[in-house]
């Protein structure tokens, strides 16, 4: 199953859809600390995270899953409002799987967790 | 009161002996010569007290024979030369002659003036010296005639007055302040309403700065050194000058500092002039500074709303495309997905620039086979060149040393200005050449050109052509970044004005030295 982390809904939707259109299972959160709960429970194969969200954002799930030690074990696919090779080196450092910037192509979402999963679906 | 000198050459002693007709013929004389001499010749009595004054005394001293007659002699001699003048008396009341030697006395004024004095006792018949006479001559005069003496005079007014520089002395001992003419005009004061004394003189000033000016003087006669300063003073008519004064120490026989002597010069209009200097420099540094906090929030904001536009921008781009693979209408559906994406790539290079602006931009200088870049530029471009023939005359030898994405920028936009100012199926052609050390690289379409007197305002961020095709509107910022891209890669970029037909851009690289 993917997480999909976005406070901005339509985005959670377009995620879904693309995803969904490629026979995935999704589950959906809108912050990090949901994130972080659904985290916690079993289940969780991929997830596709926002950096910037309040009032716990992207960061703060990649810290908490690099302290848990689920990093790199779990395929983490960035998704980023900002195209900055600053911000993109920092997210791999935290053990993001790939980093991708909004606005982004379909084809290229599945390509980023289907490599995460290893076409495990 | 009769006076007789036994010394003086002028007055022989006269003779009881002779008839008294005799005597006063003598007398008148003798008169008559001291009076026409041009030494001041005057005596005093035992009391101390000035007995007598010729007319080259008024002269010299300024006194005339009715003010200084009665007054003690020693008004004729600064106080630090009281001593000596006392001395030399008592030898002379001794008996004794003192005979041409130098020494400053005092003018009514207060100047100092040098004389070469002779003193000799005045004897009765007896032979009991009875009082002094003296003959003092000018030596600052000494050789100078009397109209020389006026010329100069006068020009040292004038001097003073076009320079606004006046003289002072300070005297230690009775706290004496002399101003010249100047002087008094600097500080709006006339003659008479000075006390002429230190607390006077430093009641001009302002007092702000009273205190350092008292401490300076102090220092000054203690260390004899030369002072230099600059303060207010404030006159009489509430108006504030500043007033440049340096002064040096004067010293007695036996050099210890007696007094200052000094010059005092108006430099308000200076001092104003390098005030407003200021003023006006900081002012417009404030203003800089300003100009820079607002490019900075501008920059910012544009960073801002841009990555603020994407989130946006992948709903629309996103859905454009589920709608087409759902099989919504393309016809309905491309319009949108197109403008979408002309919106992204404006974003793009809005962001770009703000980096570029802010210096955040990482280069990675490498050789890079020029045809292969522009070929690879033109290949990115995609359907923005689809409708024009591009012609690429390059040398695939040259190389330049450049940062690829740098390179990639300025190419794709050269490239896509041509297409866009330049009719479908007009040619573009890109050429290079090797000029000295450098590649130059050009890009020339066959459009409408540019007119000559907007050559140099097209690299300008935010300009617009007048002429741009409609709907081809973009963010004016195309070639601004490709100018800063240029140059950070320390090549040049310019608009060639020599074409006659279409336009021609371009711009120079190094050339790479690993061959």
């Amino acid at each position: 199953m993917i997480l999909i982390v976005d406070d901005e809904a339509d985005i959670r939707l377009l995620a879904r859809l693309v995803l969904e259109g490629a026979g995935y299972e999704v589950v959906e959160a809108a912050d990090g600390t949901e994130a972080i709960r659904i985290l916690g429970g079993p289940g969780i194969d991929a997830m596709v995270l926002d950096l910037r969200m309040v009032p716990v954002d992207g960061w703060a799930v990649l810290e908490h899953l690099q302290a848990l030690a689920r990093v790199p074990g779990l395929p983490v696919v960035v998704l980023s409002a900002h195209a900055d090779p600053a911000m993109e080196a920092r997210a791999l450092r935290l053990g993001c799987t790939s980093y991708m910037s909004k606005p982004f192509d379909p084809a290229d979402l599945l390509t980023a967790v289907g490599t995460g999963v290893g076409g495990d679906r | 009161m009769a006076v007789h000198t036994r010394a003086g050459q002028a007055e022989p002693a006269p003779d009881r002996r002779q008839a008294p007709d005799e005597a006063g013929l003598q007398l008148a004389y003798l008169r008559s010569i001291v009076d026409a001499s041009d030494d001041a010749i005057f005596g005093r009595g035992l009391d101390g007290m000035v007995s007598s004054w010729n007319r080259g005394a008024e002269r010299l001293y300024g006194y005339t024979a009715q003010e200084i007659l009665g007054s003690p002699s020693s008004v004729l001699v600064p106080s630090w030369n009281a001593d000596a003048w006392t001395d030399h008396e008592a030898r002379v009341l001794g008996g004794e002659s003192v005979d041409r030697v130098e020494i400053e006395t005092r003018r009514k004024d207060g100047l100092a003036v040098p004389v070469s004095l002779t003193m000799s006792p005045v004897v009765d018949a007896t032979g009991t010296v009875v009082g002094v006479s003296s003959v003092a001559r000018d030596l600052t005069e000494q050789k100078l005639s009397l109209e020389t003496l006026a010329d100069a005079a006068q020009r040292l007014r004038e001097g003073e007055a076009l320079a606004h520089i006046g003289g002072w002395v300070l005297d230690r001992a009775t706290g004496d302040v002399q101003w010249s003419e100047e002087l008094h005009r600097i500080h709006g004061v006339e003659p008479a309403d000075f006390a002429g004394n230190l607390e006077a003189h430093l009641a001009a000033v302002h007092p702000e700065d009273r205190a350092t000016l008292d401490a300076t003087f102090v220092a000054a006669l203690e260390s004899g050194d030369l002072f230099e300063r600059e303060y207010r003073i404030q006159r009489p008519d509430r108006t504030t000058r500043w007033v440049y004064a340096t002064a040096y120490p004067i010293r007695s026989g036996a050099g210890d500092i007696v007094g200052l002597r000094g010059i005092g010069q108006d430099v308000t209009e200076r001092r104003e002039a390098e005030d407003s200097m200021r003023e006006a420099y900081a002012r417009e540094r404030a203003a800089a500074e300003e100009l820079r906090a607002a490019d900075r929030v501008k920059d910012e904001f544009l960073a801002t709303v841009s990555h603020e536009l994407r989130t946006p921008l992948a709903v629309i781009l996103g859905f454009s495309f589920l709608a087409t693979e759902a099989g919504l209408s393309e016809e309905y559906i491309a319009p949108i997905a197109r403008h979408a994406d002309e919106m992204h790539r404006m974003i793009e290079r809005l962001l770009d620039f703000t980096r570029l602006q802010a210096g955040r931009v990482d280069l990675h200088i490498d050789r890079l086979g020029l045809l292969a870049e522009i070929d690879r530029s033109v290949a990115g471009l995609g359907g923005v060149v689809s409708e024009h023939q591009v012609v690429i005359d390059v040398d695939p030898s040259v190389a330049v040393d450049a940062d690829a994405d740098g390179l990639s920028r300025v190419m794709g936009n050269l490239l896509t200005n041509a297409t866009k100012f330049a009719p479908p199926g007009s040619v573009v052609t890109v050429r290079a050449a090797r000029v000295g050390d450098r590649a130059v690289v050009s890009v020339s379409d066959e459009g409408s050109g540019v007119a000559p007197e907007l050559q140099a305002k097209v690299f300008d961020r935010f300009f617009q052509a007048p002429d741009q095709p409609p709907g081809k509107r973009g963010t004016g910022i195309g070639l601004a970044i490709a100018k800063r891209s240029i140059e950070l890669m320390d090549g040049r970029i310019w608009c060639d004005a020599s074409t006659t037909k279409g336009a021609t851009f371009a711009f120079s690289l190094p050339l790479s030295e690993k061959g």
